[in-house]
């Protein structure tokens, strides 16, 4: 008992001691964001941005949502008014974003209206990985499903074209580990096709592998990861993920 | 011409590790009310079943 008594207290300190170095060890190595990578000039409480054609950015602490509806007037003309409609959305309890941008031309063989849309959304957080058992590291992966569809006009004279893009960006306060996304393009030629000089990291996309394009109309999917080293001593990274479509006309 | 997607972001982790996120929401979305609805039944049934046995 006597034995007992006396090593009882030891083991109580050494315990704590243990627990101390553990905890201090942590936060020592799980580094604090210093600046919001979205925008330098919001509040590192603001994870949400998206941006809807010619209006301003929209912000919140989890989520945003925009739509707006960008019209030319051509009542002076036979032709009346065409509309360029911009829907974009970020929600973190979900982890979806969406954009989605229409463009809408008129002519008359004489007369010409047109406006184009733009949508944008953009979701970052930092995440901290538990339970990691002590000297391991285990792979975490943050992986972004795109799901799209796009309806090009014909071959046109007006220069009609668009593009749609998704990046998925890992860094933690040694810089990026990390980046994967693609970027569709269309020009005026009525075909779209992976930009692979502004496509990041390897996603799968449906596409034609031989030619890289897709069919008009066609369905389009896409994954994008950003895989981390997690340990108990470096559990923690920031991520950046954005979706982008602007239907010019 | 339309150009839209959607994106669904994902966190994959070994088995027995859990995250946090410092916005405190990411991926903590509730059930939805279909499944809610489910899970009530569910209990529903099992109070039942007790008090008939």
């Amino acid at each position: 008992m006597r034995v007992l008594r006396a090593f009882l207290p030891r083991m109580k300190t050494r315990t704590l001691a243990l627990a101390l170095l553990l905890t201090g060890a942590t936060l020592q190595s799980a580094y604090a964001i210093t600046s919001n990578p979205i925008d330098p000039n919001l509040p590192l409480t603001t994870h949400a941005s998206v941006l809807c054609g010619t209006g301003s950015n929209v912000t919140g602490a989890a989520s945003a949502s925009c739509f707006k509806a960008d019209e030319v007037d051509g009542t002076s003309l036979p032709l009346q008014v065409v509309i360029g409609a911009s829907d974009a959305r970020a929600d973190l309890l979900t982890g979806t974003l969406r954009a989605k941008a229409t463009s809408q031309t008129l002519n008359d063989g004489v007369n010409l209206l047109r406006q184009g849309g733009l949508a944008s959304a953009t979701l970052y957080d930092t995440i901290t990985i538990l339970n990691i058992p002590l000297n391991q590291s285990v792979p975490v992966e943050l992986r972004m499903t795109v799901h799209g569809a796009f309806t090009l006009d014909p071959a046109s004279p007006f220069g009609a074209g668009g593009q749609m893009s998704d990046v998925l960006r890992g860094f933690t306060d040694q810089g990026l580990f990390g980046a994967s996304g693609i970027r569709i393009f269309s020009g005026n030629a009525g075909t779209a096709f992976v930009d692979s000089s502004n496509s990041l990291g390897t996603g799968r996309i449906t596409n034609n592998s031989v030619n890289g394009t897709f069919e008009d109309g066609a369905d389009l999917e896409a994954e994008s990861s950003v895989t981390f080293l997690a340990t108990a001593s470096a559990p923690t990274f920031s991520f950046t993920s954005q979706l982008f479509v602007d239907s010019a006309v | 011409m339309d150009f839209g997607n959607t994106a669904q972001l994902q966190l994959i982790l070994p088995d027995g590790v859990t995250f946090s996120s410092a916005s405190g929401e990411f991926l903590q979305s509730v059930p939805e009310p279909a499944s809610l609805s489910l899970v009530a039944v569910g209990i529903a049934a099992l109070l039942l079943r007790r008090r008939r046995d």
